[in-house]
């Protein structure tokens, strides 16, 4: 009942998600390219801990010497780019998997943002953290040093799913992970799933929806698997030896089905593959699709500050090496043409869409002027809707996003 | 004036039989150029031709010999074009000739080529040294070829030189020969001017540079000329021969061959076969034998790019300002837009052009079905030529219909005789006549429709013989045809581009390859796209390309937006390769596809 929904968010107050005033303020990225194992479906700069040390690229301090090297990078960083004191609004330790360090060097890590930033009093601190490589007393560790979200990567809970993703732990152990996190006293705790899982039917990728929504989440994220080039899935793919992907009929019945049960259950779709309690979107990621700012540290991280995207050495001895400017290559967007472009791509991921006047100010590009005609014979194929000085896509232009949204580029 | 020491001659072979290696060791033996300063095949000018390996335009060489006998001689040596598309301008060069260099490969034998062009010498009346060339060759059977030469062409076998044109053996026996065999020419320098124009090119600064032969009168530097087809005068700023290296002269004479600079604005005023007169004191005939360039193959020429439009205008313009045999005038297409009907001599000399607009013009083409032209006869008596499907009028006007035949030559292996029996029957051929060379090969004569042949068929006939067989053709005329037009409809709209005349039974078995091929090549998009073939209101074949359903990227975050933007932006670049009919996004491929079935199919 979406009256209620509404209601329940104006008791709430205005969520801190709703500033605009918040625009000059940066988010944080912080990798871990870190894991236990390295997934087959997974395109993350991310590395198998065991594997770096046993081809002497990592030690056993490998966790002290990567913050130490990400520490020397943030003062770079600050220095290079004049970041010094600006508000900070989220922080988001990405991986990898983060809550694999000890939770001293989260706290190692966020001591030093405090020092640098202005880390506003409610800002959103997230932790990835994968079952396997969760216990309540890391929980409660990472708690008291200052994190207040916990992004938790289940994929699913189906053991026979699970292990045909290479996932290290089985689906009791996510369910403990979800608890711990709880008893650790985590009140905003977000669940990733997966579906479109080799050989998962519709009715186990709704066991799996079901089986998130028993915990009671305050975010889920639920994506549909992709072929990323450079996995080792791609790599099966190529040679046609993925098999038991579900075709596009169940495909498509899955993302139906994971939109009804889930705005069922009270959780708003606000982008392609994220879901939340109201109050609960995920401010980080928000940041990214309203095109903000943030300053990505760590291997392979990306940064977006001014007109300037760039991006550091993915290897991880590669970025510890030169710490201090680990720079690997950075595009400066300088065409309006091509800041409009991405501002739709990242904007119309929302289902709230994008504010044509805000787009145009940010860009110094009327969007209306360059894609006026188009704007109306995408509206006219049923793929965007408009209103009230807002751009968005429709359901059926959700599922055809990448057809709508290259029109753009 | 004596001409004594002159010898024009050319060298006429079939592809592949040494005619390039053989020029080269003549320019090396008579000095023209030293062996470091030669560069493979020095005649073919253009990159393009060098990469096809074949000679598509002539040009002449003037060389001096030095006979060890005590005299000096001049030789023109004139290439002649190498592929049946350009039979009109090899005749030319012929003409221009007393004699040929009948160049055969000692290890496969007389091919229809070499037989078409010695027999086209022949009837030019030159003077035809039969060339054995690659007897250095472990398989060569010189023995075998000198009786072919003596039992087919039916010249004396004693007259044949043995030459290996790759090793230098036999060449300087074959330059006497040139001296002692061929008759000088002869003319008198005071006649009126007749110079036969044999060739000609553009050049940025001068202008069209015709090349001619002259056969009598003289022309020098300052002199008016005039072109005796169209009446046009130039006065000459310039005479030129070739060693190959560009050298200019005073004036040209009987039996010389050269070019003059006039400040011709277009080639196309130029053309092969033209008569070169003095505007005051001009020949009272012409040189026998001018034809216009008569285009034979045609297909529709269309930007992929609308917006390119004008520069296909631009660069058609200045592709017809060096190639007369090509002709092109604006036409429009529901589906395509603003394009050009574009007439070739065949399919080679049409790849050609669209390699030049592309590769030197930078465009990128949409190239619809080749056609050959048909003859409509109306009830009404009146008779059309039509050059393009879409100009067919409505059936219920048609009485009926004629296409153009050809006459074509096989040669081939006695053992592929069944073979080449089924091919040209499937090609709807009628035999004329079969013959015995030799024990071993047999020369089949077949007429045939020359749309039948336009595809595949050569390609064909060499799969089914190994190789072994070769073809040449002369056009016959127009005979009456069973030919239907065959539409090709997306989402129920005939698109024009794809549609096709064809014989009546070719129509289902071809629209059936042609939408299979097309529901390959057209992309999913946001609907349903029906492809139906259609002959008249009668669906023959169809098929659907499903609609999209989802393509939506389920990840986007800040390590990945400029990944994806990228990808978006290739995604908008291939659907910028793609021509919008309707609402449906065909790409260049499917315009294609008609001409790959068309090889496939018939």
């Amino acid at each position: 009942m979406p009256h209620t929904k509404k209601d329940a968010r104006m008791r709430h107050g205005a969520e801190p998600e709703e500033k605009t005033e918040s625009v000059r303020a940066l988010s944080i990225y912080v990798h871990i390219p870190f894991c236990l194992a390295k997934c087959g479906y997974c395109d993350f700069n991310s590395y198998a801990v065991e594997g770096l040390i046993a081809l002497g690229r990592a030690g056993e301090d490998w966790a002290p010497r990567y913050v130490d090297a990400l520490l020397r990078e943030l003062e770079g960083r600050c220095r290079a780019l004049g970041l010094e004191g600006r508000p900070v609004e989220t922080v988001f330790f990405g991986g990898g998997t983060p809550s694999l360090m000890p939770p001293e060097e989260n706290a190692r890590i966020l001591e030093a943002l405090r020092g640098r930033f202005r880390l506003a009093p409610g800002a959103e601190v997230t932790v990835e953290a994968n079952p396997g490589a969760a216990d309540a007393a890391r929980f409660a560790a990472l708690g008291g040093a200052g994190v207040n979200r916990i992004s938790i990567g289940v994929q699913s809970f189906d053991d026979e799913a699970l292990r045909r993703l290479d996932r290290v732990h089985t689906g009791e152990e996510a369910r403990a992970a979800f608890r711990a996190a709880r008893e650790a006293g985590f009140g905003n705790i977000s669940l990733d799933l997966m579906f479109g899982i080799p050989f998962q039917t519709a009715e186990a990728a709704r066991a799996d929806i079901e089986s998130a929504l028993a915990l009671g989440p305050e975010h889920l994220s639920a994506y549909e698997l992709t072929i990323e080039p450079g996995t080792a899935f791609h790599a099966l793919h190529s040679r046609g030896e993925l098999r038991g992907l579900p075709d596009e009929e169940t495909a498509l019945a899955m993302w139906r089905l994971r939109d009804r049960l889930l705005a069922r259950a009270g959780y708003e779709r606000y982008e392609i593959s994220n879901f939340a309690r109201p109050g609960r979107r995920c401010r980080h990621n928000l940041n990214y699709w309203r095109r903000g700012e943030y300053l990505g540290l760590g291997a392979g991280a990306h940064s977006f500050i001014g007109r300037k995207r760039l991006w550091n050495h993915a290897r991880p001895d590669a970025y510890q090496a030169r710490a201090d400017n680990p720079t690997a290559g950075e595009e400066i967007i300088e065409d309006a043409a091509k800041a409009l472009g991405e501002a739709l791509m990242l904007g119309l991921r929302l289902k709230e869409g994008v504010s044509l006047g805000e787009v145009a100010r940010a860009c110094g590009a009327d969007p209306e002027e360059r894609f006026g005609p188009l704007f109306e014979e995408l509206r006219g194929g049923g793929l965007l809707e408009r209103g009230n000085g807002t751009l968005r896509l429709t359901p059926r232009g959700t599922l055809l996003a990448n057809q709508v949204l290259a029109r753009f580029m | 004036m004596s001409l004594d020491h002159i010898r024009n001659f050319c060298i006429i072979a079939h592809i592949d039989h040494g005619k390039s290696t053989l020029a080269d060791r003549i320019l090396e033996r008579t000095g023209a150029l030293s062996a470091r300063e030669m560069s493979e095949q020095v005649l073919d000018s253009m990159d393009l031709e060098r990469e096809r390996g074949i000679t598509i335009k002539a040009a002449s060489v003037r060389l001096r010999y030095a006979s060890p006998k005590g005299r000096s001689y001049i030789f023109n040596l004139i290439d002649t074009p190498g592929h049946v598309d350009f039979s009109y301008e090899v005749s030319r060069s012929l003409k221009a000739c007393e004699g040929a260099l009948l160049l055969v490969d000692a290890t496969q034998g007389i091919q229809a080529q070499t037989l078409a062009n010695a027999y086209l010498a022949l009837g030019h009346n030159l003077a035809v040294i039969p060339v054995i060339n690659k007897i250095d060759l472990p398989s060569a059977d010189p023995e075998r070829v000198m009786t072919q030469v003596e039992d087919v062409i039916g010249l004396d076998r004693k007259e044949c030189l043995l030459v290996s044109a790759k090793q230098g053996t036999g060449v300087d026996g074959l330059l006497e020969a040139l001296v002692e065999r061929i008759p000088p020419p002869q003319g008198d320098p005071a006649a009126p001017l007749q110079g036969l124009l044999i060739d000609s090119w553009f050049d940025a600064y001068q202008g069209a540079i015709p090349l001619m032969r002259v056969f009598q009168g003289t022309v020098r530097k300052g002199d008016v000329v005039r072109f005796m087809s169209n009446g046009r005068e130039h006065q000459v700023d310039g005479l030129q021969v070739y060693t190959p290296h560009e050298v200019a002269v005073e004036a040209l004479g009987p039996g010389e061959v050269g070019s003059l600079s006039a400040a011709i604005r277009q080639v196309s005023d130029t053309k092969v076969g033209d008569t070169v007169t003095l505007a005051r004191n001009p020949a009272e005939t012409p040189i026998a034998g001018f034809q216009e360039p008569k285009p034979m193959v045609f297909s529709g020429l269309y930007a992929a790019d609308s917006a390119d439009y004008e520069n296909l205008r631009a660069a058609l313009e200045k592709l017809r300002l060096n190639d007369s045999a090509f002709s092109y005038e604006p036409e429009s297409s529901p589906a395509l837009g603003f394009g050009f009907r574009c007439g070739f001599l065949g399919l080679l000399h049409m790849d050609i052009i669209r390699e030049r607009l592309e590769r030197e013009y930078d465009l990128t083409l949409i190239i619809t079905a080749p056609t050959v032209v048909y003859r409509v006869y109306l009830r009404d008596g009146t008779m059309i030529e039509i050059d393009s499907p879409a100009k067919l009028p409505d059936l219920t006007r048609i009485d009926h219909i004629e296409e153009p035949f050809i006459v074509g030559t096989i040669l081939a292996p006695a053992e592929y005789v069944g073979a080449v029996f089924k091919l040209a029957q499937d090609k709807r051929g009628t035999q004329r006549s079969m013959e015995y060379l030799d024990p071993k090969t047999v020369q089949i004569i077949y007429e045939l429709p020359f749309a039948e042949i336009l595809f595949d068929f050569y390609d064909r006939l060499k799969s089914i013989t190994r190789g072994y067989a070769s073809f040449d053709y002369e056009h016959l005329g127009f005979r009456p045809a069973e030919a239907v037009k065959l539409d090709i409809l997306l989402n129920g709209q005939p698109i024009d581009p794809f549609s096709t005349i064809l014989h009546k039974e070719r129509a289902y078995i071809h629209g059936r390859a042609l939408v299979t091929k097309m529901r390959q090549l057209i992309p999913r998009q946001m609907f349903e796209v029906v492809i139906q073939a259609a002959v008249g209101n009668r669906v023959i074949a169809r098929e659907t390309v499903k609609a999209l359903r989802k393509d939506v990227t389920a990840k986007c975050y800040g390590g990945d937006i400029t990944r994806k933007r990228k990808l978006l932006e290739k995604q908008r670049e291939g659907k910028k390769r793609m021509k919008n009919i309707g609402t449906v996004e065909v790409p260049q491929e499917a315009f294609m596809a008609v001409l790959d079935v068309g090889r496939e199919v018939t």
